[in-house]
């Protein structure tokens, strides 16, 4: 990261670049340039992203081991548990690629009319509730093995 | 000997310190002093927008290189320090640290203190405002009039003159946002029986320049607020300690945390303590403390040995709500805007009784997108869907109640003990009747918010202490008891201590406090400078 401290390394660099990469494509639905795979490796030195019991390590392992359960994972915890890791990390992960001329354009402000504003809170009510339904029982069977 | 030292650098310091450099007294300022040297210079000119589509090293300002700018855990107070403000709170915890179980305030040790993060609301109290303190409106007024030309002040003549006064060569308004701006217009549409209900709304007077003032502004309407200002548009202690540094009677003195103080022989020593663990003193034939309402307790407490025992505070109850503004679907927004408050609403139904509540309107589109999708219930991607197209339909309403002293209200210096450093015990605990007359406050606030066509989405109340307007530790009285001021600011039982800052407003109103604050040091400075002259 340019200009920034000089961050410990982090014992799994090669996981975090994993992770960085699902977290990329749930986001914006496509791969993310490596500079900012490296910035969200970085981040790692300096915030504190641990797991807070074996359940939200679990959870977050099985959503990459199984990158198609990610979204509903993701969806689920927001929900019930939006402290929990994988959350955090999308999380993170957004406020990198936001805070870039590359990706701004996806996070501005757009103005939407009444038909638009209708159709995103339809299309997003029906995803949610697809990925609702998958998702909480998967997050409370992964969650519950450690 | 120099004639004064003068602690801390924040509102209340810098305008106690200027009458007496005016009169040209020999005038020290001992502060901490912590500044941002890092990021500000990383900030191109442009607008907030233009900067996120431009400019490849955003993420260090945006972000903080080590990524202080983005939280871990659920909204805290002081949530608005981005990282470029971030030293304002430096060294906060480790320096002066706090025990409380549920307060949770903000301090500051920085240049300029919390005036370097302020929102810059201004208003002036009125008599009533004032009411059991030994000094009135017409005390005030002159110092009202002398803080406003030097900091500079812009609003309208309208509706909210009744509760906030009239400023001193008023800038006119800097322009409203688009959402708030539709809002207005509905009041105005409703305007009479909105002023029935109590309900007064008008444009959020600023300690900000819509033009070019003694060297500063005119604002840049680049949306920029929460992370620089280049034009020096909106106010800050610092633009006025740098004009003291420029006169030859004053010394600035950063690096150092006052300890205690002692007096003898007509004069006062001052003892602080460097960062290497050092200490200096300092004597004055006068000692003013605008160290922040805390910092002064701590000062005063720790010189006069007074620990363990209890003394008062008040604080405002804060409560934030997020509003969606459907008459804006479809509507495109303007970019050129401030992120300051928009509006100000002031509220007092007629016939309850009710102390008038104050709330600050403004626009959600000067912070990163991903603060609001942490907040949303939705995965990552459906919330940056949804919030981008909600943004520009969104509006925070910041509602501020009266506080008064009460018993549940305690702020204790405690000594150091074994592994324990010596910290401040505040205590906090709201009557019920007090919370249910603040619930139901909001609660018709929210109906005449309603009817403007502004739908509150939900409370939040980040808990006692987040409004950062604290008072009355040491309060004012015609016939000062122990731990009480003089209506000069000196306090009962020396000779030549004087406090300049909200420690000596024994209750606060909604309203926004600072420029009173200012005020009154002002007139504090003012009568000390005649006191040592004489």
């Amino acid at each position: 990261m340019s200009g920034a401290a000089p961050p410990e390394l982090d014992p799994h660099p090669t996981r975090l670049r994993a992770e960085a990469a699902a977290l990329g494509r749930h986001i914006l639905g496509r791969p993310v340039d490596s500079e900012f795979v490296e910035r969200y490796v970085a981040a790692h030195a300096h915030l504190p992203l641990e797991a807070r019991d074996p359940g939200d390590a679990a959870v977050l392992d099985f959503a990459l081991a199984h990158p198609v359960f990610l979204p509903c994972l993701d969806a689920a915890a927001a929900l019930t548990r939006p402290e929990a890791l994988l959350h955090r990390k999308a999380i993170l992960l957004a406020a990198i690629l936001e805070a870039s001329p590359r990706y701004a354009d996806q996070f501005l402000p757009r103005t939407v009319g009444w038909p638009g504003l209708l159709g995103l809170g339809l299309g997003v009510g029906m995803t949610t509730a697809f990925q609702l339904a998958v998702g909480l029982p998967v997050l409370a069977l992964v969650g519950r093995r450690t | 000997m120099t004639d004064a030292v003068v602690v801390g650098s924040g509102p209340s310091a810098v305008h106690a310190a200027w009458p007496l450099v005016m009169a040209g007294h020999r005038v020290e300022m001992l502060d901490v002093g912590s500044r941002d040297e890092v990021y500000a210079p990383l900030i191109p000119d442009g607008s907030f927008t233009q900067i996120r589509r431009s400019d490849e090293g955003q993420h260090r300002y945006f972000l903080g290189d080590r990524f202080e700018g983005v939280p871990s855990g659920s909204a805290r107070v002081g949530a608005q320090l981005t990282p470029p403000r971030a030293y304002v709170n430096r060294d906060v915890a480790a320096l002066t640290p706090v025990e409380s179980a549920n307060f949770t305030g903000m301090e500051s040790l920085a240049m300029g203190g919390l005036g370097a993060a302020w929102g810059a609301g201004v208003g002036r109290f009125t008599e009533g405002d004032l009411a059991g303190l030994p000094i009135g409106l017409a005390d005030l007024a002159p110092h009202y009039s002398a803080v406003e030309a030097r900091i500079g002040v812009s609003g309208d003549d309208d509706d909210l003159t009744e509760s906030l006064g009239l400023h001193q060569s008023m800038m006119p308004a800097l322009p409203v946002d688009t959402v708030p701006a539709r809002i207005l217009e509905r009041y105005r549409e409703n305007r009479s029986r909105c002023l029935d209900s109590g309900f007064r709304l008008g444009v959020t007077r600023l300690a900000a320049c819509s033009r070019e003032w003694k060297g500063r502004g005119p604002h840049r309407l680049d949306d920029l607020d929460f992370w620089s200002d280049k034009a020096r548009a909106v106010y800050r202690p610092v633009w006025t300690l740098n004009e003291l540094i420029a006169r030859p009677n004053f010394s600035y003195r950063p690096g150092l945390l006052v300890h205690r103080f002692h007096e003898s022989s007509g004069r006062v020593t001052v003892y602080c303590r460097r960062p290497d663990g050092g200490e200096e003193q300092f004597e004055a034939r006068a000692l003013v403390l605008g160290a922040g309402v805390f910092g002064t307790a701590r000062i005063v407490l720790r010189s006069l040995g007074l620990y363990h025992r209890p003394v008062p505070y008040v604080c405002n109850p804060y409560t934030y709500a997020p509003c969606l503004n459907p008459g804006m679907i479809g509507r495109d927004v303007a970019d050129a805007r401030h992120s300051l408050s928009q509006l100000t609403a002031t509220f007092l139904p007629p016939g309850t009784g009710w102390p008038e509540m104050h709330v600050s309107i403004y626009s959600y589109r000067s912070l990163l997108t991903f603060k609001l999708m942490k907040e949303s219930p939705l995965s990552a991607p459906s919330s940056l869907r949804l919030m981008r197209a909600l943004m520009p339909l969104l509006t925070i309403l910041g509602m501020h109640h009266a506080d008064e002293p009460a018993e549940g209200k305690r702020v204790i210096l405690l000594p150091a003990a074994a592994g324990t450093p010596e910290r401040l015990a505040i205590t906090h605990q709201q009557a019920v009747a007090v919370s249910e007359r603040i619930e139901q406050q909001e609660r018709r606030l929210f109906r005449r918010m309603r009817s403007l066509g502004s739908f509150p989405l939900k409370r939040i109340r980040p808990g006692p202490g987040s409004s950062i307007h604290y008072a009355g530790t040491f309060p004012m009285s015609a016939s000062p008891g122990e731990l009480q001021t003089t209506p000069e600011g000196r306090l009962a039982g020396t000779g030549q201590v004087y406090l300049a800052d909200g420690s000596l407003l024994d209750r606060l109103p909604a309203k926004g406090p600072t420029l009173t604050f200012m005020a009154n040091a002002d007139r504090i400075g003012t009568l000390l400078a005649a006191r040592l002259r004489a």
